[in-house]
């Protein structure tokens, strides 16, 4: 089966379960949605199925095969990447810098050749440079590229985080709440891009608090509270279903 | 002119190899590994030299060539149990290994003559090379930190969690940052035996141990230039004052405490990110305006 798929996940932290016998599947060319009140347990299965958390119990396979016990870099280079909820960028890198070292998947120069600079890590350098270049030009972000990322602004700084994302030209993108702390007008312009991807094939998981966001974009919506799945279907569906409804306002 | 080279030809010497283990300390540091072992491989590199050339008879350009490859040696296989600790226990770990190195030269007497070291090493070494060495070491510095390998270092030293999640292997790079981290003190240990004569285990003990991450602190440690700069200042300040000379290790504390104090960067990277600043407000300034009209 194409895309990701989650058999009856489970995590435990100690007594703790945060997630318990979770299903969910991602299709290629469309965005999940995944939505939840606050410590619903998103962030958990973000690290899951990126390999940086072991589950405690299910299964987990990514286009037909079982990832489960990958490690996390072994996930990410079959073409899982992620943003993080709390920014993490290289903050004494600039701008472009942060982009280039997404590319890293594609490396096809010797380590000795990088050590020694020889020509066909030079023409790397110059491929991932230009289209890095491309990568924040289409995020609107091409003033920027010799800005520390440090000083960044925090939205401008999510950006960032999505194009070193995209630097691994990956199938599946996991994106953690990606527009939060900014306006409306940026959310758009960033729900756009996200539509664009989908429509070059990309499965799109978005992680997110913004409920007019997740009904604009989302093809399909999951519903997660104490780790459990409490409704799933079209945005609109589970948006007026009564126990997401009561799990949001607790009414 | 000619009389001040010739007195301070031997701090000019010193000047260069003391670079050589600061940029085999900037290396692990640029890869997120806090190793103190430079001053370990610079003991088995001047060790591996000394006791090849002499004992063994073999040319030194040769012994040369396997203290720098001892040191490689030394450093991937130091790397392989080290390689689930960071930080704070990277040090502790790596300080072991240095004492261990000492120990042994001390107590290996037959091999490597105990503490009285060995002796009567030819002095081969001059200036002129051990300036081609500076020279080669900083231009293979500044490529290693341009492409692939640099970048790597850059994502696992500054977000591990970011660097994994791109598909970099921890492990291989650091594994190899000790081994380059290896080679270069191992050959900066060889051309110190060559250079001075003689070796004893105490000279690559915790004052070395210090002097490296000393001069990285003190210079920068992202700049190329750190290193270079840090142990110039370590290496000639102490000379240059002299009335100060007997109090070395006082001088250099304080100028220690107060740069890391006033310039926790260090000297040289504090003093770029001032010159970015600026040239960066110039042109957010550019940009608004831009924007604006």
């Amino acid at each position: 089966m194409k895309g990701l798929v989650l058999h009856d996940i489970s995590k435990h932290f100690g007594g703790v379960a945060a997630v318990q016998n979770l299903s969910m599947h991602t299709e290629p060319g469309t965005i999940t949605g995944l939505i939840g009140p606050n410590g619903a347990g998103k962030t958990t299965i973000v690290n899951l199925i990126t390999g940086m958390l072991g589950v405690t119990g299910g299964r987990i396979e990514f286009d037909g095969c079982d990832i489960t016990t990958l490690t996390a870099r072994d996930i990410a280079r079959l073409g899982v990447a992620r943003t993080f909820q709390n920014i993490r960028l290289l903050k004494e890198a600039s701008v472009i810098d942060n982009v280039v070292v997404g590319y890293h998947r594609h490396e096809s120069s010797g380590t000795l050749a990088n050590l020694l600079g020889l020509p066909s890590a030079r023409a790397e350098r110059v491929d991932f440079y230009e289209r890095a270049r491309k990568l924040m030009a289409m995020f609107d972000m091409g003033d920027y590229e010799h800005h520390p990322a440090a000083f960044l602004s925090y939205g401008h700084q999510r950006r960032v985080e999505m194009m070193r994302a995209l630097a691994t030209d990956p199938k599946l993108l996991l994106l953690d709440e990606p527009v939060a702390g900014m306006n409306d007008v940026e959310g758009e312009y960033l729900g756009r891009i996200f539509r664009r991807l989908a429509d070059e094939g990309i499965s799109v998981l978005l992680i997110e608090h913004n409920m007019r966001f997740v009904r604009s974009l989302c093809d399909h919506v999951y519903v997660v509270d104490s780790g459990c799945l409490i409704a799933e279907g079209s945005a609109d569906h589970v948006i007026n279903h009564p126990d997401v409804v009561q799990a949001y306002l607790g009414a | 002119m000619i009389d001040f080279f010739i007195t301070y030809r031997p701090v000019l010497d010193q000047i260069l190899i003391v670079t050589g283990l600061a940029f085999s300390q900037y290396i692990a540091l640029r890869a997120g590994v806090f190793s103190l072992a430079p001053a370990g491989f610079a003991a088995l590199g001047a060790y591996t030299g000394a006791v090849l050339h002499m004992t063994y008879g073999w040319p030194v350009w040769l012994a040369l060539i396997c203290s720098a490859l001892f040191g490689v040696f030394a450093g991937a296989l130091l790397s392989i149990p080290l390689a689930r600790l960071r930080g704070v226990f990277q040090a502790i770990a790596t300080l072991a290994f240095v004492q261990i190195v000492v120990s042994l030269s001390l107590y290996a007497e037959s091999i490597t003559g105990g503490a009285v070291g060995i002796n009567g090493i030819p002095a081969v070494i001059k200036t002129s090379h051990l300036l081609v060495f500076f020279v080669v070491v900083t231009i293979f510095t500044l490529i290693m930190n341009r492409y692939a390998v640099g970048r790597a270092f850059d994502a696992i030293r500054q977000e591990e969690t970011v660097a994994v999640a791109l598909g970099i292997s921890v492990a291989k790079y650091q594994a190899l940052s000790f081994a380059i981290s290896g080679g270069v003190a191992g050959l900066s240990g060889g051309l110190l035996a060559f250079n001075t004569y003689s070796i004893t285990p105490e000279q690559f003990g915790f004052p070395m141990l210090i002097t490296a991450i000393a001069a990285v602190v003190l210079g920068g440690r992202v700049s190329v230039w750190g290193p270079i700069v840090g142990a110039f200042i370590l290496t000639a300040l102490p000379e240059i004052a002299r009335p100060l000379a007997q109090q070395r290790l006082l001088v250099n504390g304080v100028i220690l405490i107060l740069i890391i104090s006033y310039m926790p960067m260090g000297i040289v990277d504090t003093f770029r990110r001032y010159l970015a600043g600026r040239r960066q407000t110039s042109t957010a300034a550019n940009t608004d305006v831009r924007r604006k009209t």
